[in-house]
């Protein structure tokens, strides 16, 4: 028998399995119906959308047809301080400096799919509220938006500022032991 | 008069070219029979009981490749034969003696 979204259901299994092996599977067995389903495939989007980041806040405006969901996570918060610490450290503004220049690029690469999404990225190095840094998703009715592909987009770009955090701290710890290592100076610190 | 043997016919259908599939790695194959097969008999697939360690994510393209050139095809090709035999019409037989 023909198999009924199995298209739809590879999608599924293929973002349980990315999940698996970046270690969070925690984000498939609370978002997702265990049954391997096409009918389930929109709400098991939906809940990983809202839930891939630890901050969500989502709201439909009927007026405007759109929807709009603001995430937020420790990576991105923690990214964008570290690359403000890097922008500092080379006297670069926010606007030009490169590592948040590559996250919107990066956000850009998997977000650009579909003239009925459109994203934000606010970024604040020096944070006033937890979670002030975040993405904002906005996805128009006006037609179809594959939220498989969304899904999969914000997974992709969890892993990428997880990543890029750990990145960043490489570079800046580097820099301060180079600092502390002038040739003909004195180590200063351990 | 026309008699149809169901053995060498399923056999048959079975070792057509057409019918064939190709090679697949230890991942696809898990995949094919662990959740292709399954659906496809209209059994259910539950992710709780789904190895994620025994398949990498490019094998969830082969069988989404697999799927869509040959087990597709393939179905609706069984489906039509089915089909085709369930509307031969009904040869009369007539006795020799009457």
């Amino acid at each position: 028998m023909v198999i009924d979204g199995f298209d739809e259901i590879l999608n599924t299994l293929y973002i349980a399995k990315r999940l698996y092996d970046m270690g969070r599977y925690e984000v498939v067995e609370a978002n997702f119906f265990d049954i391997v389903d096409y009918d389930v495939y929109y709400e098991n989007m939906y809940g990983l959308i809202e839930n891939i980041f630890e901050n969500c806040y989502g709201q439909y405006y009927e007026k405007h047809g759109m929807e709009i969901h603001v995430l937020s996570d420790p990576v991105i918060v923690d990214f964008c301080v570290l690359a403000g610490e890097y922008g500092k450290a080379h006297k670069i503004p926010d606007e030009q400096n490169p590592y948040i220049q590559e996250a919107r690029q990066e956000i850009g690469r998997h977000l650009n799919f579909s003239y009925c999404l459109d994203w934000r990225f606010m970024v604040h190095t020096e944070p006033k509220r937890p979670f002030h840094s975040r993405i904002g998703v906005f996805i128009y009715q006006d037609d179809y938006v594959d939220l498989g592909w969304l899904a999969y987009g914000l997974v992709e770009i969890y892993e990428w500022f997880s990543d890029a955090c750990m990145r960043l701290r490489d570079i800046l710890q580097k820099k301060k032991a180079d600092v502390v290592k002038l040739p003909g100076e004195e180590v200063m610190a351990a | 008069m026309v008699t149809v043997s169901v053995k060498q016919l399923v056999s048959a259908i079975e070792e057509a070219d057409a019918f064939k599939l190709p090679d697949m790695n230890r991942g696809t194959r898990y995949l094919y029979e662990r959740i292709y097969g399954r659906l496809s008999e209209g059994r259910d697939v539950r992710l709780s009981e789904v190895d994620f360690g025994s398949f990498e994510a490019d094998d969830i393209d082969s069988i989404r490749e697999l799927y869509s050139e040959t087990l597709e095809g393939n179905v609706r090709r069984a489906d039509s034969l089915a089909h085709i035999l369930q509307n031969i019409p009904p040869h009369t037989a007539v006795s020799a003696f009457v």
